[in-house]
């Protein structure tokens, strides 16, 4: 079906879709309701019509068995020698036959009439005086038939069964008279009528006898009832056997043919409320679906229409999910990765080609040797720096695990760390400036809490600011945005920075740190920063200055700490982020330090997962033991990555240079080591490759630790055999990660450890790897035979040792997962 | 004038003559036409009509028959001696009434309606008299019973009253019944009677007679229904109550059925049977079979050709060998309703003679005028008073049995 009028409206994808599943829905309610309201009438009207017609047929059979008795008395009355007498006997019956004749008040609990009348249907006896309906000439001519005879009579709104049978006259063998039986036929029928059931209420309280009146030979309707109604649900034969057999008559009962729909027309009603309500729901709910959808099309639609004017911006688009709009970015972010890395090669050409062309050969080598001498200084000097700080990091972060109880001692270790972190921040600095000059920098994305920045930074100011005796006044507007999207470290730099040069050159007063932000697009928030202080401010040909690096300005009495980089790391990370950094100044009434940046939106539940290893206190029970061997020549670090992995509980052995390492390594066979890079003797890659190429070393996982930062020693790093990459300095969560990454190592954390530990986590092939091969296989064995017997001993076998697993494995056995089991098992046959 | 046309005429004329009726009588009435066309001049000859209201389509009735042919005997003696009023004729209509008094009473009511219609005949049936008596009387028609004998027929309050009977009447039949047992040497009786008006007119007559000392004593009174099947169910009642002889009131069918049944009692217990004469209104000696002739069977009667005064029955007889192909006294059926309605017809023509017209009111005062009639029966020398409307005399009353042959013969002339 080609619904290509859709196209021609000016509406949006969403609202398409929206609108149409909601009239989609309609007529397939309406189609259904429709289609069983049919079917629900027609099953119905055909249950209806059994019913009535097992209803008739009681009330037929009843008829029948109340007229036999009506019949059987006539007969007896008729042969009876006393009534034979009193046609003789005109005199005399006055007496014996009216007292005989009051007996039969009753037949069948139904009020009768009873009479005998001479051969002219002249009645001479009768028991009540209730008017006979009958002409005397049909009676008369009963007599004359000589055969008992029935007729049907309305009488006043009344309906009368009349039977009558001759008396024969012994002695002339003749009929001579006639005795009747009169009575109404409404008493016949019974009340009610009908047996009661749930659909007697659909017929109507009228019946029509059809007959043959025997005597005159014409066909006969008689109706008891109100006015005859139009519908005639089922007739029945009545009367099927003896005198009435001539008769050949019919009861037709009526049903209200509108009581029977009402009852299913509530149906029909309810169809139509359920499909309005279905589209009212379907349409919202499916718009917000849509728009879900959609957004990443937009995305994608902006960003390809970003291109042109920006091949180097880094609109990459978010990738996440696994449908065809996720597929669809993805190659978008690849290709445009291409474009730009063409773009940038392209550049590079061009610029070396002008610097080839502008400068002399002696020149370039220069400038070559002098760049080399930079980055090997660089790199020296961050490992240099970086070492040592990295021993008063890690130590203060083992001091703090250890004084949990001690707040006071635990706020002043946080102070240390922090002030450690800004020194190794400070470190960094330098080093980032020279990476920015480098163009080597990289702009991270992820969701942060930007409430807790802002603590987390005044936390960190606080110190200064209250040597100093200046307080800190913080006005965060209450709509400032709480989750954005954005390079969070960059911006803590930022705003640090700012900061700090506020807290240093103002002496008297103090901050006012305004925040805000307010929304520009659906997705898309404008935070706007404020630093303000009560320094002396300055001077409008200096504020152009300030912003370049190694630049200080000379202030009030003049500070000359620092390296003049902050503003100018400042400025170009705001750059970074897509935003700016504005100062307004007046000398001697303080400075406006702003930072202006949109940033997109950002969701509580995006927030970078990190798992909070800082909580951890040990191993999780039910594992196998880890043995981990460290490699390092500096005893500091060995000492603290000692401390660190043997107060979790792991095994730990410890080496001084590659030489010792790999002893150690083929005499104990740990499954993780923790290479140093740089070491004497033998470094880091050496022992790696060395370990890497023995048979043991296949499952064991080398860990290189190492102070560089730069990429270049990464790749090296893999390319030895590394399986990742613990940076200096480390923390301590950094390295529990790695361990539970590469060995499936699961801790005990703060909190949990009183709970029992019921969560079971998602088992992997590797899981089994603790369980011998024998074991594997026979389990393997047991699952693709289905024999649970088998399954539960060996489980049994290995629940001492391994309790978690066997219990996981016993959860799986009891679900019947056996795919998953096979799954789990087979990887290792 | 051509008889064939007068004959055409009168049956035209004749308004209410049952067809099948008049069809079987052709012959008859075609013999009598002519013979009165011959002699009466036709603006004189208009008839004088006599209904007679019988049991013709009884089962086995003769009696309805023999009372008609008494009845044409007789108006065929009178017509022949030029008919009445100065030559009309007087002509018989019938109606069959099959012993039912509803159609007896319809039948009155037909006759009722013709012009010079003088009087009606009644037949055997008391019970149809007895329901035809407030009609009679409210029509002002004459009813000239030849057989019912219930007392009730004459004897009622309606003065002046329009019923005349020559005939028995229970009155002077259950006296000779029980007398009767006396002569059998029975002194304890049981007596069978019919749920109707008969049934209960004889037993009021047994009871009147019961007060008198030499009067058999009555044990036990049983009462049947009409159609009774059962007959031996009550005669075994009254075997059972000890007595020594049956008196049977009762009509032809309900006698010859119970005489039937008693082939199956004991010969001991076959006591003697004195039966009113109902009797003998129908084949009662073809339906008895020979059981009749081993019992003891003696019949109330009032008229026999035998005892008869031979002058007038041989005038009778020989009319009615012409009319009727009857040979022999023998021969009449049901002789007492023969008997009665031929002196009836008698008596009726003097009465319209006397008063000269067929005015009913007047015939029938007329009817307490007539004097010294001698007739079949006997002689009457005033048949009917102001007082009494019956004709008969106790004296005539006498017992009879049946003969071998199925006769009807007096007990006294067996004796002979």
């Amino acid at each position: 079906m080609k619904l290509a009028f859709l196209n021609t409206l000016r509406w949006k994808l969403s609202q398409k879709i929206a609108v149409g599943t909601g009239v989609l829905t309609l007529i397939t309610v309406f189609v259904l309701g429709g289609l069983s309201y049919l079917a629900m009438r027609q099953q119905m009207n055909e249950t209806l019509h059994a019913e009535i017609n097992e209803s008739v047929q009681n009330l037929a059979q009843r008829l029948d068995d109340k007229l036999a008795a009506m019949n059987s008395t006539l007969s007896s009355l008729s042969e009876n020698t006393l009534v034979g007498n009193a046609l003789m006997d005109s005199i005399g019956r006055e007496i014996y036959l009216r007292s005989f004749l009051a007996d039969f008040r009753q037949i069948n609990d139904i009020p009768v009439t009873v009479a005998v009348t001479d051969f002219r249907g002249i009645p001479f006896s009768r028991n009540n005086e209730r008017a006979f309906v009958v002409a005397r000439e049909w009676l008369a001519a009963v007599v004359d038939s000589g055969e008992r005879r029935t007729t049907i009579v309305v009488d006043h709104d009344n309906c009368y069964f009349v039977l009558a049978a001759p008396v024969i006259s012994a002695n002339t063998g003749q009929p001579e008279g006639v005795v009747v039986i009169q009575f109404i036929a409404r008493e016949l029928l019974g009340s009610p009528p009908y047996q009661p059931s749930s659909y007697s209420r659909y017929l109507e309280d009228v019946f029509t006898f059809r007959f043959i009146e025997t005597i005159s030979k014409q066909q006969r309707t008689k109706t008891i009832g109100r006015a005859k109604p139009n519908f005639v649900a089922v007739s029945a034969p009545v009367g099927r056997s003896g005198i009435f057999a001539s008769n050949q008559m019919e009861i037709l009962v009526y049903s209200n043919p509108e009581n029977i729909p009402e009852h299913i027309n509530r149906l029909l009603w309810v169809y139509l409320i359920a499909g309005l309500v279905s589209m009212l729901i379907l349409i919202p709910a499916s718009r917000v679906l849509a728009n879900s959808l959609t957004r990443r099309l937009r995305l994608l639609e902006k960003a390809t229409g970003g291109i042109s004017f920006d091949t180097t911006s880094h609109n990459r688009l978010p990738v996440d999910g696994y449908d065809e709009v996720s597929h669809l970015s993805r190659t978008f972010n690849s290709m445009l990765e291409r474009l730009e890395s063409t773009y940038v090669a392209q550049r590079e050409t061009g610029k070396h080609l002008k610097e080839a062309l502008t400068s002399t050969e002696q020149a370039k080598r220069q400038a070559e040797a002098a760049s080399q001498a930079k980055t090997e200084f660089l790199a020296n000097m961050s490992h240099e720096l970086r070492t040592p700080l990295n021993a008063i990091l890690g130590f203060s972060q083992v001091l703090e695990k250890k004084c949990r109880q001690c707040p006071s001692q635990q706020e002043n270790l946080g102070i240390v760390l922090r002030s450690s972190e800004h020194l190794l921040t400070l470190i960094n600095n330098v080093l980032d400036m020279s990476q920015i000059e480098a163009g080597k920098i990289t702009v991270e994305n992820e969701v942060i809490n930007l409430h807790e920045l802002l603590q987390d930074v005044i936390m960190l100011i606080r110190p200064k600011l209250e040597e100093k005796g200046l307080w800190l006044q913080l006005e965060q507007d209450p709509g400032f945005e709480h989750y954005v999207r954005t390079d969070p470290g960059k911006l803590r730099q930022i705003l640090l920075n700012l900061l700090g040069n506020a807290a240093k050159y103002t002496d008297e007063g103090g901050i006012i740190f305004r925040a805000r932000s307010h929304e520009i697009e659906p997705d898309t928030v404008h935070l706007e920063i404020e630093i303000e202080d009560t320094g002396g401010g300055i001077a409008e040909q200096e504020q152009a200055r300030i912003f370049e690096k190694f630049t200080q300005i000379k202030r009030n009495r003049g500070h000359n700490e620092g390296t003049g980089l902050g503003l100018s790391i400042s400025k170009r990370y705001a750059e970074l982020l897509g935003g700016e950094i504005g100062l307004r100044s007046e000398l001697g009434k303080g400075s406006v330090f702003s930072l202006s940046l949109s940033v997109s939106r950002g969701e509580i539940d995006e927030v970078a997962k990190r798992a909070d290893y800082s909580r951890v206190i040990g191993l999780a029970p039910g594992q196998a033991e880890f043995r981990i061997l460290i490699v390092e020549d500096n005893k500091a670090n060995r000492l603290l990555l000692r401390s660190i992995l043997e107060r979790i509980g792991f095994q730990v052995r410890e080496a001084a240079d590659g030489e010792q390492g790999l002893k150690v390594f083929f005499e104990w066979l740990p499954q993780l080591v923790l290479m140093d890079i740089r070491m004497p003797h033998m470094n880091g890659y050496e022992a790696t490759r060395s370990i890497k190429a023995s048979p043991a070393g296949e499952t064991c996982k080398v860990i290189a630790v190492s102070a560089s930062v730069f990429r270049e020693g990464k790749e090296r790093l893999f390319a030895a055999g590394c399986d990742d990459f613990l940076g200096k300095p480390f923390w301590e969560s950094d390295i529990l990660a790695l361990l539970a990454k590469h060995l499936g190592v699961r801790y005990l954390y703060e909190g949990a450890a009183s709970k029992k530990q019921v969560v079971l986590q998602k088992l992997e092939p590797s899981d089994l790897t603790m369980l011998s091969g024998e074991w594997r296989r026979r389990f393997h064995a047991a699952i693709e035979q289905g024999q649970m017997k088998e399954m539960e001993s060996l489980l049994e076998e290995i629940a001492p040792h391994h309790k978690e697993l066997s219990d996981q494995l016993r959860h799986l056995v009891s679900r019947y997962a056996f795919n998953r089991l096979l799954e789990l098992t087979s990887e290792y046959d | 004038m051509n008889p064939s046309k007068t004959l055409r005429l009168r049956i035209k004329d004749a308004p209410v003559e049952e067809t099948i009726m008049l069809r079987l009588r052709i012959p008859v009435i075609f013999l009598c036409l002519t013979f009165f066309s011959a002699i009466v001049p036709a603006q004189e000859n208009k008839p004088v009509y006599v209904g007679f209201d019988g049991e013709f389509s009884l089962l086995n009735s003769t009696s309805a028959q023999s009372i008609e042919r008494g009845i044409r005997i007789a108006l065929d003696e009178i017509n022949e001696a030029g008919g009445v009023l100065n030559g009309r004729p007087m002509k018989l209509m019938t109606r069959d009434n099959r012993s039912i008094p509803a159609r007896g009473r319809e039948n009155i009511r037909r006759f009722a309606e013709v012009e010079d219609l003088v009087a009606v005949v009644g037949g055997r049936y008391s019970p149809v008299l007895l329901d035809e008596i407030d009609l009679v009387h409210e029509l002002g028609i004459v009813l000239l019973d030849a057989w019912g004998s219930a007392d009730g027929i004459t004897e009622h309050d309606y003065r002046p009253s329009y019923t005349f009977r020559l005939s028995l009447r229970d009155r002077y039949a259950m006296p000779a019944l029980l007398r009767h047992t006396l002569e059998k040497g029975a002194r304890r009786v049981g007596i069978m009677l019919p749920n109707t008006g008969w049934g209960r007119s004889n037993a009021k007559a047994a009871q009147r007679y019961q007060e008198r000392e030499s009067a058999p004593k009555i044990l036990k009174s049983v009462w049947y229904h009409w159609g009774e099947k059962e007959m031996l169910r009550h005669y075994r009642i009254l075997l059972s109550a000890g007595v020594d002889a049956v008196i049977l009131v009762a009509n032809d069918i309900e006698g010859s059925r119970l005489v039937h049944q008693l082939a199956a009692v004991d010969s001991d217990e076959r006591l003697p049977i004195i039966s009113h004469w109902g009797v003998t209104g129908g084949k009662m000696v073809e339906k008895s079979g020979a059981m009749l002739h081993k019992l003891d069977f003696s019949v109330v009667q009032t008229f026999s050709l035998f005892t008869a005064d031979p002058q007038i029955r041989d005038r009778v007889m020989s009319r009615a060998k012409r009319l009727f192909d009857i040979q022999r006294i023998e021969d009449v059926e049901s002789p007492v309703g023969f008997g009665h309605a031929y002196d009836l017809m008698h008596i009726l023509a003097h009465a319209v003679n006397i008063v000269g017209t067929t005015n009913r009111a007047k015939v029938r005062d007329a009817l307490e005028q007539v004097r010294d009639y001698q007739g079949l029966t006997g002689s009457y020398p005033l048949p009917f008073t102001p007082e009494s409307h019956d004709a008969l005399r106790m004296e005539q009353v006498f017992m009879a049995r049946y003969r071998e042959d199925g006769v009807i013969v007096p007990l006294s002339l067996e004796r002979k």
